[in-house]
């Protein structure tokens, strides 16, 4: 090939560094306040005593019953509290929410059917839940159509402390599609008894 | 003498074809839909009094920020483009940004096809989701290249063969994936090429593979100033319009004419001194066309466009942001997307065997194609990188086990159908046959092949090692770490010591197909590789192989020894954590069957 040089043109070059510090310095100028806030009060520190789900064996349902609760956060500005009795890896559950949604009552006690699914190559769990019910108003993203309501929460092995999410679908026991609503989920998970 | 003159005066006169100039200025809009993948409610606190109320104005939901992110950064850049005919420049974007456009702003959308229908504007688009695929499988990312061409033939946007990707991402394996699915020019990231082979002179465009290649956005200046090359702009689209700021901060993620204006007089400026204002891929065409040859790029290693600063894709892969790392999880976010991919094969697997036997599940395919999608936003690479908050680490969780809830659901169904209490779906082969259970688990033994250091402050650990096969010899390495405290025990990092010259892996999408490249041929201190097979080489005829549904962190290569590290500095203090790595002695091709056996094309007891 023939002779080269390169010119320089370093304007407006794509930068995640340049982004960083531009973060950085924003941050730093309009939240300073509540940096301390951020870091501490917003952190994924809990303390996860972890009940793992057991190792069963043969299973004959409903010779068995583990019950758990999970308080859970809900999309940051909501919270709520799960229970789930297990027989076997089949699942019932309840789950409220305390200031809802437009796709969620506030207080409303939502129950449902669901798996406890295991992955025995790497022994973590998720644990999944499905409810249908009506939409607290028509003003939502469904409509005065019923909502079907599926709980997905991620275990990786050894820990309780469950991640996930709470997916809104339009329709009833419409377990699929274009979700209205994806809402993250996240706690630990009790045994309480 | 006289004939001398004559010549000089010639050549004044009439220079050589050879050497008339021909000069573009190429701008690459990186735009990205899920720039804050969730929303960004949960970035600062909920107000508690009036005096924090102005924290409010981060209250804002996905949807909110995807639409300010159309109108307040987008739509100023096709009208400026629209206002001068002439120019074109290329933009890219995800297909699922398409389809927010086609709901909420259609008139947006309307605008865009016609600067695209006009040729002005060169439609880019690799993934149908801002994902960071290249620690995923090719498998993942065909399907969502479906779901990505499905969205723009359904809204009449023709698709360039020009490819950029989110974060710069880049990987020699593309090579053969682009031929597949009709691209042909790759635009490989300045600073990703000079991590590895240093400050260069570039050249007009390079082979890559059966297609071409650029390096943006480095200049050109080829042949004495025969081909002139500047990149006016390679950048989030989203800053342009905004005087630099981004949707992190509402305040001042606001469309500011005056900063699309600076950008319009330089264009301008470079329109008077004779660059064509071009796209990238109607620029190589036109090197092509005049007989330029493409040079060797030399060997080249996959990863992001910003590998100093984010220490290659370690960022999205174990490494932590500056800000909100305590909030981080990167390997309960990458895992749990690589065990989706298992359960999404093989329920596909289950579903053609009941479709072959005429006993076809109830909505098999537009189930299937709901969990595709969800994992593709699942895989987005901003819920692990670069300073991710909360809300976007559980976005990649909360979409994924949805994938997984999906498919899941699916091969219960597909048992029950069968009449089989339990199944080896074998993804591989095709195959679903029933058993009794997983094996019984391998005997333990003493000790591996390797000794392994291990480092995590704050933390026990306990190793076990188990013997799988002996020709060739396959042992599984299960370290278990229990639960840790403070901030020094969110890092782990397990050495597996190597003798090996050669870099021996497979790239992202080039699963099947290992490399070896010598380390001589680079001139990086240390470089991360995503691995979305897991496996690479430490020895001559020994591999290490990690089980990315327990770690997906980077592997970290060194030029001066063989040692593979892999590290994660997000993993959450309070919880225990198992990794899982294979050692295969055997030959590369053994090595790449194990690995795609357990990672791509999993044999599965359900």
């Amino acid at each position: 090939m023939g002779g080269t040089k390169a010119l320089q043109c370093d304007k407006r070059r794509a930068s995640a560094a340049r982004r960083t510090w531009r973060f950085a310095a924003r941050l730093v100028s309009s939240v300073l306040c509540c940096a301390s806030l951020i870091l501490g009060g917003c952190s994924g520190d809990h303390a996860a005593q972890p009940p793992e789900p057991k190792e069963e064996g043969p299973c004959t349902p409903g010779s068995h019953y583990d019950f758990y609760r999970m308080d859970f956060g809900l999309d940051y500005r909501d919270s709520g509290t799960l229970r789930l009795s297990a027989t076997c890896d089949e699942l019932e559950g309840t789950f409220s929410v305390i200031r809802g949604n437009t796709l969620l009552a506030a207080g409303h006690t939502y129950s449902g059917k669901g798996r406890r699914y295991r992955f025995p190559e790497t022994g973590d769990v998720l644990y999944t839940l499905k409810v249908s019910a009506p939409p607290p108003s028509d003003q939502g993203p469904c409509g005065e159509s019923e909502i079907s309501l599926s709980l997905s929460l991620s275990g990786k092995k050894g820990s309780s402390y469950l991640v996930g999410g709470l997916t809104a679908y339009c329709g009833k026991d419409t377990y699929y599609g274009r979700p209205a609503r994806v809402m993250r989920v996240s706690g630990t998970l009790e045994q309480e008894r | 003498m006289g004939l001398c003159l004559l010549w000089v005066l010639l050549f004044a006169a009439f220079p050589l074809e050879a050497s008339e100039q021909h000069k573009y200025a190429l701008s690459l809009f990186h735009f990205n839909i899920q720039y804050v993948a969730g929303g960004l409610i949960g970035l600062l606190p909920e107000p508690r009094n009036p005096l924090e109320n102005w924290m409010r104005l981060w209250d804002l939901s996905a949807e909110e920020v995807e639409d300010r992110i159309v109108r307040e950064s987008f739509e100023p850049v096709l009208d400026l483009y629209a206002s001068h005919p002439t120019w074109g420049a290329s933009i890219e974007l995800q297909g699922y940004f398409i389809e927010v456009l086609a709901e909420r702003h259609p008139d947006v959308l309307e605008k865009l096809r016609d600067l695209v229908l006009a040729g002005q504007i060169e439609m880019v688009s690799f993934h149908y989701s801002d994902q960071l695929f290249i620690a995923y499988s090719s498998l993942d990312l065909e399907r969502s290249q479906e779901l990505n061409r499905e969205v723009f033939e359904t809204y009449g946007i023709p698709l360039s063969g020009t490819v950029f990707c989110q974060e710069g991402q880049a990987s020699p394996g593309m090579a053969s994936f682009m031929e597949a699915h009709g691209y042909n020019v790759l635009v490989w990231p300045t600073n990703l090429y000079k991590y590895q082979h240093g400050q260069q002179a570039y050249q007009p465009y390079y082979a890559f593979g059966p297609a071409h290649m650029v390096i943006g956005s480095g200049s050109v200046f080829y042949n004495e100033g025969e081909i002139q090359v500047i990149w006016p702009f390679l950048d989030d689209g989203e800053t342009l319009a905004t005087n630099d700021c981004d949707p992190y901060f509402p305040f001042c993620f606001v469309h500011d004419p005056a900063a699309v204006e600076t950008y319009e007089k330089e264009i301008e400026s470079y329109e008077a001194q004779g660059f064509a204002i071009s796209t990238v891929g109607r620029y190589v065409e036109e090197v092509i066309s005049l007989g330029i040859e493409p040079s060797d790029p030399g060997p080249l290693l996959e990863g992001t466009w910003q590998p100093d600063s984010t220490d290659g894709v370690f960022r999205w892969l174990g490494g932590p942001g500056l800000f909100f790392f305590r909030q981080e999880r990167d390997n309960h976010v990458r895992s749990l997307a690589a065990a989706a991919h298992r359960d999404l094969v093989a329920a596909e697997t289950l579903a053609q065997t009941l479709e072959r036997e005429g006993r076809p599940i109830s909505r098999t395919r537009d189930r299937l194609t709901a969990a595709w999608r969800l994992l593709a936003l699942a895989q987005v690479s901003d819920a692990t990188g670069i300073n991710p908050f909360r809300g976007e680490v559980e976005y990649g969780i909360a979409h994924a086990a949805e994938a997984l809830r999906i498919a899941r659901d699916l091969i219960e169904e597909g048992k029950d159908a069968l009449g089989y209490q339990s199944v080896l779906i074998d993804t591989r082969e095709g195959s679903v046959r029933s058993c009794t259970g997983p094996p019984a688990d391998p005997e333990s033994v003493e000790s591996g092949p390797v000794s392994i250091r291990v480092d995590a402050p704050g933390r026990t650990f306990t190793q076990r090692w188990q013997r799988l096969s002996t020709s060739p010899l396959v042992v599984r390495l299960e370290i278990a770490f229990s639960q840790g405290s403070g901030d020094e025990s969110r890092r782990i990092r397990v050495t597996f010591p190597g003798t090996s010259q050669e870099i021996r892996y497979c790239p992202a999408l080039q699963e099947e197909t290992p490399v070896s490249y010598s380390r001589a041929d680079f001139v990086w201190d240390h470089f991360v590789l995503p691995l979305p097979n897991g496996m690479i080489g430490l020895d001559e005829g020994r591999f290490v192989i990690k089980d990315t549904a327990a770690v997906h962190v980077g592997a970290i290569i060194y030029p001066d020894r063989g040692d593979v590290d892999f590290a994660d500095h997000t993993q959450q203090p309070n919880e225990p954590v198992t990794w899982v790595f294979y050692i295969v002695e055997g030959s590369p091709g053994e090595a790449v069957r194990t690995a795609n056996s357990l990672n791509i094309w999993p044999a599965l007891y359900r």
